[in-house]
């Protein structure tokens, strides 16, 4: 194959095609536009320094001794200071090398503009090849790509930020864009292009991801994971779900792939991967086109060795192999103890210790029974935990609907934003609705088939919410960032439902009109009665928690006045495109304004404006 | 031309460019404020006017903080040198706290100059009285040495 067929083939793998590219490279450069250097979350400093210490070659990242790191999530064993979330760390390596070099090549603030402007010239020239006028494309988008260059060259001055910080950064930014690309491809399968770029752009769009794609948390990670999660499902439930290899014959690649990225996610956050491979076994077994023993053993062997990556850094780190590196910080949960702490102790000393056996196969036979016990005891702690979290009405409310003010304010320079699924999304009024939707398509065609897809994707969300309902509120929240995936699957179940046709397909234009009218005559509206009204920026984040709420609930009205008759469509596709906007200006007043306070904007010419917008308080 | 060769073009020239500010060093990309020269010079300040009385006001649409709204100071900088610093200063004993605005004279230049002072949260726990006393300062930081120029009481008032 000539080297335009690799790249096409790679294209397609990673994209579906040119309009998943073009999505992606949109994604990434709206997101990159906020990119700032400083830290927003101080376990932040957690990540940063435990992914310098990666690259430097060890998995510790100092000795304890006088005064060694103490951020939030480090953990100290053996003398050793130990960070988490390794395989989000390792996943940004890459990023870190590319990062180091382009150091060495340029000045720094200046090469990563340079990217951003590469990128944006990539979107503008695959959006003229999809519409058709790739000369206006390739002549305008270079023109204002070099003018903008120019200017920002022009006020760019030095900076020296961290490098594994900003690795962290544009990994998550990618993630995040690619989650886009995912639903995308998710919905497509089923609906077709439009609908699939709904979902795409909605994710982007309508829900606040973009503001968490920089933020190098694990959240962009467990977005994109559960994503992937749900469209490696719905691949495997078509008939092309198999490939044929060489000796082994046909394989299920998409059902196995699922629990890989399972795998992938216990890697960067144990708990979250134990909810979801729950979440996997309990839809994937019962509905799977066969579980003959060939192709268990295929999604095993699979299973097994994409988890020899989290084996081998809880040996490192926690020096048990089923020890995840959060349990170094003090209980495998995060809060301590839910009825396994004690066990855990026990476990340890009854299986001969972490500093004994480094043959890795005396270390399985010895420890593994007890550990086994010990992860069991703290996997059904949780589970109680969580499911009581979710049975507290109040707290779902909170969560879901309408945030209350009480929960934030133990940390008053945090800015005070805690915003509720619903104020963040004010698209998911339309959930209501588009759940009736289906059941009645149900009902009419007394067709009882539940959607295997849908079904998991119903139970994926329970699954996020538990692995965080117990424990809910905390603070710094900004958008219930645990529960980042429900947005996605949010967006998904709208999409894939006949909301999601009214919005791509009978209405499109209207919805189009409505979200961009909404973000810029909404958006600047807002920007200066923030500005003239004096406002605090806890002050504004109520401000947009009661128009998130109000906009919901008109977003649910309109959509289930539009199913009962076709002549409140209009208003309904009026109200999500409003509602979208109001997600969107909400992610860009965040990146820009609220948050401009940490660090240095990447682009000059950001950095230069937001220094001159009036403060807020 | 051919579209493509226009955008190979752009992307060339913006990868000259930025390897032109590597370690060819045929573009230098100027340092951020050099901090060397901070607090490097002098000015003469004269006051013009300064608050009496600064609002506390409890915050709006559901928000359970009180934010301090303090009102600019106004001040003619004049015979400029340099990047000299001024603070504006607050301090209010009876609740302990003190806050403080920078600002640095190389920015702002000289003339009529109004001296902001970042708004600042509170927790309600934190505030019990109707009013408080303050005591505002501002003070001009020059080549290490520190001059007062403004100080004197202000009384903050608590607003619903």
């Amino acid at each position: 194959m000539t080297a335009r067929g690799y790249r096409h083939r790679l294209g397609r793998l990673l994209f579906r095609d040119r309009l998943g590219l073009t999505l992606f490279l949109g994604v990434l450069c709206v997101t990159l536009l906020s990119w700032r250097t400083g830290i927003v979350i101080n376990d932040n400093i957690t990540l940063r320094e435990t992914l310098a210490a990666l690259a430097d070659g060890h998995v510790w990242i100092e000795p304890a001794t006088g005064e060694y790191l103490r951020s939030p999530g480090t953990g100290v064993r053996d003398g050793f200071v130990y960070g988490r979330n390794y395989g989000q760390l390792v996943l940004s390596l890459p990023a870190l090398w590319g990062l180091q070099i382009l150091d060495a090549l340029a000045d720094l603030h200046v090469a990563l503009a340079a990217l951003w402007h590469l990128l944006v010239l990539a979107f503008v020239v695959q959006l003229g090849h999809i519409r058709g006028y790739r000369r206006m494309a390739a002549y305008g988008g270079s023109g204002l790509v070099l003018v903008s260059f120019l200017a920002n060259l022009a006020v760019a001055t030095s900076f020296d930020p961290s490098l594994s910080l900003l690795a962290l950064q544009m990994t998550a930014a990618v993630a995040v864009a690619f989650a886009a690309v995912g639903l995308y491809r998710l919905v497509t399968l089923r609906r077709g292009r439009r609908r699939g770029l709904l979902a795409g752009v909605g994710l982007a769009a309508a829900t606040p991801a973009m503001f968490w794609g920089l933020v190098p948390k694990r959240h962009a990670f467990s977005l994109t994971i559960v994503v992937g999660l749900l469209y490696a499902f719905a691949r495997s439930r078509r008939g092309d779900g198999t490939v044929s290899l060489p000796v082994v014959g046909s394989v299920p690649v998409y059902r196995a792939g699922a629990y890989a990225l399972v795998a992938l996610l216990a890697w960067i956050h144990a708990e979250e991967g134990v909810y979801l491979f729950l979440a996997l076994v309990l839809v994937d077994i019962p509905t799977a086109p066969s579980n003959d023993r060939r192709t268990l053993a295929f999604v095993a062997a699979v299973f097994a060795l994409s988890l020899v990556p989290f084996f081998v850094t809880n040996l490192f780190v926690a020096g048990e192999l089923l020890k995840p590196p959060r349990s170094v910080f003090g209980g495998f949960f995060e809060t301590g103890a839910s009825g396994g702490g004690s066990g855990g102790s026990g476990g340890g000393s009854g299986g001969g210790g972490s500093g004994g056996g480094r043959s890795l196969l005396s270390v399985l036979v010895a420890l593994l029974p007890s550990q086994a016990v010990w992860v069991a005891g703290n996997v059904w702690g949780s589970l109680l935990t969580g499911v009581s979290g979710m049975l507290d009405t109040q707290n779902m409310y909170n969560t879901f609907v309408h945030s209350s003010v009480e929960n934030v304010n133990e940390d008053v320079g945090f800015r005070g934003i805690n915003l509720s699924v619903l104020e963040a999304a004010p698209v998911f009024g339309a959930a209501l609705a588009g759940g009736l939707a289906g059941l009645s398509t149900h009902v009419r065609n007394r067709d009882w088939h539940l959607d295997p897809v849908v079904v998991f994707a119903a139970v994926l969300t329970i699954a996020v919410v538990l692995t965080k309902a117990g424990r809910l509120p905390l603070r710094v929240q900004v958008t219930v960032r645990y529960l980042l995936p429900v947005y996605a699957l949010g967006v998904f179940l709208i999409a894939d439902s006949t909301i999601g046709a009214w919005l791509s397909d009978t209405h499109r234009s209207l919805a189009v009109w409505s979200y961009a009218g909404g973000v810029a005559i909404g958006g600047q509206l807002l920007f200066l009665a923030l500005v003239f009204g004096d406002f605090a920026v806890g002050e504004a984040a109520r401000l947009h928690a009661l128009l998130g709420v109000a906009l919901g609930l008109a977003v649910a009205v309109t959509c289930l006045a539009g199913l009962a008759d076709r002549r409140f469509r209009s208003a309904a596709v009026v109200a999500v495109g409003l509602a979208a906007a109001a997600s969107t200006v909400f992610v860009l007043l965040a990146g820009l304004y609220y948050f401009s306070f940490t660090g240095e904007y990447i682009l000059p010419v950001v950095d230069f404006v937001v220094d001159r917008l009036p403060s807020t308080g | 031309m051919h579209p493509s060769r226009v955008v190979t073009g752009t992307v060339a020239v913006i990868l000259i460019l930025t390897v032109a500010t590597g370690p060819l060093g045929l573009y230098d990309v100027p340092e951020t404020q050099a901090t060397d020269e901070l607090g490097e010079g002098n000015a003469t300040i004269t006051v013009v006017s300064t608050p009496e009385t600064i609002p506390l006001e409890y915050g709006r649409y559901g928000n359970d903080e009180y934010h301090l709204r303090v009102p600019a100071a106004v001040v003619d900088v004049e015979n400029l040198s340099g990047n000299p610093i001024l603070n504006y200063n607050l301090d209010i004993e009876a609740m302990g706290k003190s806050k403080s605005s920078v600002h640095f004279l190389d920015e702002l230049g000289e003339g009529r100059q109004h001296i902001t002072f970042a708004d600042s949260a509170m927790a309600e726990s934190a505030v019990e009285n109707q009013s408080y006393e303050a005591h505002i300062e501002l003070v001009l930081r020059t080549n290490g040495t520190e001059r007062v120029v403004y100080e004197g009481p202000a009384t903050i008032e608590v607003e619903e």
